[in-house]
């Protein structure tokens, strides 16, 4: 094959892999039936795999197949990065025409290498904070609490505006409405209290491609620092096929600029290399080759007119026994801060978890993906900020007041890639107690302003139900007689499902909200 | 690139688009008043220019973002009831033991399908699937084959297009029709299963309402030549019983604001709201716990329809039948007789009472 139907074979490939990722994103809806596993991506990423398991001490068997993306880094080196990984993808197609010309000193190549290190002895010690780091999981929080909701809004805002006057329009629109909700459209609108934030990193994360080409892959990817692990010694790399002219065409092509040009020859750094072989297409000369050799393995110095490869060079990044322990030392204080925070001795008040996980050392399992937020059909399952401190950013919660956790739903446990949220039938699932309401008087509309409503005890899925209606006749302040209906909770029933604070006709904070489940004992009588 | 007076003259001609579209969009059938149903065309707008749609539809746009419905001035029900004639029965009552012999038995008992259904019509039946946790033996949910007798009975009579529709409170609609049954029933003899979309809610007027002013209705309930509601007896904590004519919260978008003084605006609801019948599903009761139910033990089966084109009559006869309440007891079934919207003085009315 010629270099030139190697970029194309490499484009193509990099959109067969985007697309089919987006597609597996939209096909994560309840009661899918896909045959090609939804996480996927998240199977192959050796970072979230690996982690996940050495963090929660078990075996993922699902995700035991990173193995084979592992072996592929050892063959192929950073292939991953410049062929299939959707962020390197998006990063290739969404750069300046001009590269910035700040370019960060190659040590700052390093930080990739420290936050994998931090990441390890972290997952070592039973934490994935890092894992807000991965790729996958950017590129899929991001598509779930940001994209998605906004083409959501986008699409209604037109359908409302066109349906009645464009009759046309109408078959598209009932088509996409009828065929669509519920499945690749969420049923509802979906609401993120934090989607801005999510989508203002993703924008940086772009935008920092106007630095420096692929600064994320370069500087920052924990999971490109695994395959340029991999890459010091794997087995296909670019070598020189015969003598250079030091044209430097091929520096200025690398997205990477992973070639260094010498007046006495070049260097290619194999662990920056994304095997992307622009390199290759741009030398005039057919110098560069990318192939397996069992030559060139080990770091030599060139001489003007001879044919190698030097890697590892005093300017690029080598990990020394100093970084090692260093991180160590940096995933010790930072997990011992993470213990020191006021979450860490008690629960924040809200921090209501999806069904099964909390009972299941939650945080050592989850890879902050985003899967059961894209797939809980009311949107209720929310990115989490700070309510389970630094520790937990990005792991889920559910915020009643925003979505519930539907009583005919299983979904989360389903979906979630390392069975943080267990996998749980729908009876087992109903019975897991996940939080117990409090109806606070003071605000609750038949309690406080007279009037009746009890829309939580109509909404209260249990049989019997955990809220109980009292009849009372009442006088107002005003001196008014009232016969009213008040809600009282039997707390004992509770599941903290969240469909009565979800439902609460009250402004602002409902009148009834589900707080943390309190395990008491029966009451004496 | 656009030179100055272009870019002004097109500025000008857009903002006078705008500015023409900004006026009120008025979208109202009319319906003479007569003792049968009209067959109404399809609902079709007279042709409007490229400049005009684009003008409207970003000023659309703009308020929809801007989160202000569109009003709709004068918006009345295409369908309407159909009162008995001389002889007929103003309410039947029907049982037996299966539930398509049973609800078929009830509309040939008020005088037939016929009378209701003309050919070439829109029809939407208006079930209750008003959750999606449980599946129809707990009673919940609308029978699935009382539904698809209907369905069959409508496109016997001629029916163009037979749509069944409602919106849950809880759960998706999409899981709701599968789990009711009523999509599997419904789909096997040619109906079909339609997911309300956000887009399609109107904001509609309610005249007559002696509290509820306006409220987000589903303009396809409005447009459509048939509507049958087929509501489900239920058990209810606030209502007390969920029957016809608190169904008619499942046609609008904003249910909050009903509960606020939920007697009165349920009736408020029917004073626009008035489907061509009202078949109360009552092959299984839910006597507690409603109206998610969840047990089997507050299943009643009763295999009885009660049928009729009066939600007053219909409510209350049932209230009676299996609440052992009076029609009064009920708030709205007694506001809906003082504004005039039935009557529950059944020893003056024509029962009939059918075993199929």
């Amino acid at each position: 094959m010629t270099s030139t139907q190697w970029r194309r074979a490499r484009q193509t490939t990099q959109i067969i892999s985007v697309v089919l990722f987006f597609l597996l994103a939209l096909l994560t809806f309840r009661e899918s039936n896909s045959l090609i596993p939804l996480d996927l991506y998240f199977r192959l990423d050796p970072f979230a795999a690996f982690m996940a398991m050495l963090a929660s001490r078990a075996i993922i068997a699902t995700m035991l197949f990173a193995v084979v993306a592992v072996v592929f880094g050892f063959v192929f080196g950073r292939a991953w990065c410049g062929w299939l990984c959707p962020l390197g993808a998006l990063l290739d197609w969404v750069s300046p025409r001009k590269p910035g010309r700040i370019e960060p000193h190659a040590s700052w190549r390093g930080v990739k290498y420290i936050l994998l290190i931090v990441a390890f002895f972290a997952a070592l010690l039973g934490n994935l904070s890092l894992l807000i780091l991965d790729p996958i999981t950017i590129v899929n929080r991001t598509f779930a609490s940001a994209f998605m909701p906004v083409l959501n809004v986008i699409l209604v805002a037109v359908e409302t505006a066109l349906y009645s006057i464009v009759p046309p329009l109408q078959p598209l629109f009932d088509g996409i409405e009828q065929n669509f909700r519920g499945t690749v459209l969420s049923a509802q609108q979906t609401f993120y209290q934090l989607g801005w934030m999510l989508a203002v990193s993703f924008v940086a994360i772009v935008g920092m491609n106007w630095v420096a080409s692929r600064f994320w892959c370069r500087y920052l990817c924990p999971l490109g620092a695994v395959y340029a692990l991999q890459a010091k010694i794997s087995w296909l790399r670019p070598r020189a096929v015969k003598d250079c002219s030091h044209c430097a065409a091929c520096m200025k092509a690398c997205p990477t600029s992973a070639i260094t040009v010498m007046k006495d020859g070049f260097t290619v750094d194999p662990a920056e290399c994304v095997m992307c072989m622009d390199c290759v297409t741009e030398c005039p000369e057919s110098v560069i080759a990318i192939n397996f050799s069992t030559a060139d393995r080990r770091p030599q110095t060139i001489d003007s007119g001879r044919r190698s490869v030097v890697s590892g060079q005093p300017t690029q990044f080598g990990l020394s026994r100093r970084h090692f322990i260093g991180s160590a030392l940096v995933s010790v204080g930072m997990i011992a801060l993470f213990r020191s925070a006021p979450t860490a001795r008690r629960d924040d008040a809200f921090l209501v978890r999806p069904p099964g996980a909390r009972e299941n050392n939650f945080l050592d399992k989850c890879i902050r993906c985003a899967e059961c937020t894209k797939v809980c059909p009311t949107g209720g399952l929310q990115p989490s900020l700070f309510e389970s401190g630094m520790e937990g950013v990005w792991s889920p919660l559910l915020v009643s007041r925003i979505g519930y956790c539907d009583f005919s739903c299983n979904a989360c446990g389903q979906i979630c890639p390392t069975g943080a949220i267990p996998p749980l039938s729908l009876e087992d699932k109903r019975k897991k107690i996940i939080g117990v309401a409090y109806i606070d008087q003071n605000r609750c509309i038949p309690w406080a302003m007279y009037r009746p409503c009890v829309v939580c005890e109509e909404m209260c899925p249990l049989s019997p139900k955990a809220i109980r209606l009292e009849e009372v006749d009442a006088v107002t302040p005003d001196g008014n007689q009232v016969h009213l209906q008040r809600p009282h909770m039997v707390h004992d029933l509770c599941i903290g499902c969240g469909i009565c604070e979800y439902q609460c006709p009250q402004v602002g904070p409902a009148a009834i909200r589900i707080y943390v489940p309190t395990k008491l004992p029966p009451i004496e009588s | 690139m656009l030179s100055r007076r272009e870019f002004l003259r097109l500025s000008v001609v857009y903002a006078a688009g705008v500015l023409a579209a900004c006026a009120p969009q008025v979208t109202s059938t009319q319906v003479s008043p007569t003792s049968g149903p009209t067959i109404v065309p399809p609902f079709s707008p007279a042709p409007i220019s490229t400049a005009t749609i684009v003008a409207r539809a970003v000023s659309s746009a703009a308020s929809t973002f801007a989160a202000s419905p569109t009003a709709i001035a004068k918006a009345t029900m295409t369908a309407t009831p159909v009162p008995p004639t001389a002889g007929e029965p103003y309410l039947v009552v029907t049982r037996g033991t299966t539930p398509g012999a049973i609800v078929r038995a009830a509309v040939n008992a008020l005088g037939g399908i016929s009378k209701f259904v003309k050919p070439g019509n829109e029809v939407i039946l208006k079930p209750n699937i008003c959750n999606a946790q449980n599946t129809f033996e707990y009673a919940s949910t609308t029978n699935p084959e009382v539904m698809a007798e209907l369905v069959k009975m409508c496109l016997e009579a001629g029916a163009k297009r037979v749509r069944v529709m409602d919106q849950p409170f809880s759960g998706t609609a999409n899981i709701a029709y599968q789990r009711s049954g009523i999509k599997g029933a419904v789909e096997k003899v040619g109906g079909v299963m339609e997911i309300m979309a956000n887009a399609k809610y109107v904001n509609v007027d309610f005249p007559n309402g002696r509290d509820l002013k306006s409220s987000k209705v589903y303009q396809d309930i409005l447009k459509a030549d048939v509507v049958i509601n087929v509501p489900i007896a239920k058990h209810h904590g606030s209502a007390q019983v969920t029957l016809a004519m608190k169904a008619m919260m499942g046609v609008i978008q904003d249910r909050n604001d009903i509960h606020m003084a939920l007697d009165q605006r349920i009736a408020d609801l029917n004073t626009l709201l008035k489907p061509t019948l009202h078949i109360i599903d009552a092959i299984r009761v839910l006597t507690k716990n409603g109206p998610t139910g969840g047990s089997l033990d507050y299943v009643m089966q009763a295999n009885t329809i009660i049928a009729s084109v009066d939600p007053v009559a219909a409510d209350g006869y049932t209230t009676q039948l299996f609440f052992k309440k009076k029609p009064e007891q009920i708030g709205y079934i007694k506001y809906g007789a003082e504004m005039g919207l039935g009557r529950y003085d059944f020893a003056n009315l024509r029962i009939k009472e059918v075993t199929a």
